[in-house]
């Protein structure tokens, strides 16, 4: 394995890593906004798991965004010039298809940001802003599944 | 320094929508020769990656809609209809962007 292979390696795990991070930072806040009684802690782990206070979220959901979006960026050339070519010579098209579509909604989700973090800024923990926190978490979800899936088909 | 998120996500999403459905031309990336340009050197540096363009265009576009906007909002505010619009419907263009996506990439599925 040469060098500039195994720093591919190194920034793809801690592509993945960051985006687990961030999953789980998401779906926290998603699940607390999406809940509508007061938390309790002694409860079932569901309810268990919305209670946090979704309001501590939004700037390590925003920073490990960027983090995320700046890595795939890095790593974009690798996959266009190996990992895509090979999909194709395979033609799994609509594998090659979820890729892209995956890029073009995290850059959606880049856009969404700022609006993002501004509601929260000026929202009260009664008034969260639900539709921005479900969309990002929606573009968050979708793009980990389908990089998980095309890396299971042909990974850089 | 006064920024406004709701212009700025209006004029991202028209922006990229925009850009990548009539393919205007934005800054290539070559990664074969690692070059970047503006110009088609699809033939001399083999494959092209747009999205970086894309996504430079869209930023740059909504960032300065965002300070325009808010620079002149206490000045020339908007209707107050179309400001109510712009607030009931703030994540249209999320999602209408979305599906603009699913279907200009329909060749693939």
């Amino acid at each position: 394995m040469s060098f500039f292979e195994l720093v591919n390696l190194g920034l793809l795990l801690i592509h993945g890593l960051v985006s687990v991070a961030l999953l789980g930072a998401i779906s926290h806040q998603c699940t607390a906004v999406l809940r509508t009684a007061e938390p309790n802690r002694n409860e079932a782990f569901i309810n268990r798991y919305a209670a946090v206070n979704p309001m501590a979220f939004p700037w390590a959901v925003a920073l490990l965004y960027v983090t995320s979006i700046g890595l795939g960026a890095v790593l974009y050339p690798e996959y266009r010039l190996e990992a895509r070519f090979s999909l194709e010579e395979m033609r799994l098209l609509p594998v090659v298809g979820l890729f892209e579509l995956k890029e073009h909604f995290a850059a959606i989700g880049l856009g969404l940001l700022p609006l993002y973090l501004s509601q929260w800024k000026l929202s009260k923990p009664v008034s969260a802003p639900r539709a921005s926190t479900l969309t990002l978490g929606f573009i968050v979800w979708f793009s980990f599944i389908v990089g998980h899936v095309v890396n299971n088909f042909r990974g850089v | 320094m006064r920024f406004s998120s709701t212009a700025f996500l209006f004029a991202f999403c028209l922006i990229y929508g925009i850009v990548f459905m009539f393919e205007l031309p934005v800054l290539g990336y070559y990664p074969v020769t690692a070059t970047w340009s503006r110009a088609d050197l699809t033939v001399s540096d083999g494959t092209v990656m747009h999205w970086y363009g894309l996504l430079l265009a869209a930023l740059t576009g909504g960032a300065a809609a965002g300070f325009i906007a808010a620079v002149l909002s206490p000045v020339a505010p908007l209707p107050k209809r179309l400001s109510q619009l712009m607030d009931r419907w703030l994540l249209l263009p999320v999602w209408g962007l979305m599906l603009l996506m699913i279907w200009l990439l329909r060749d693939f599925w």
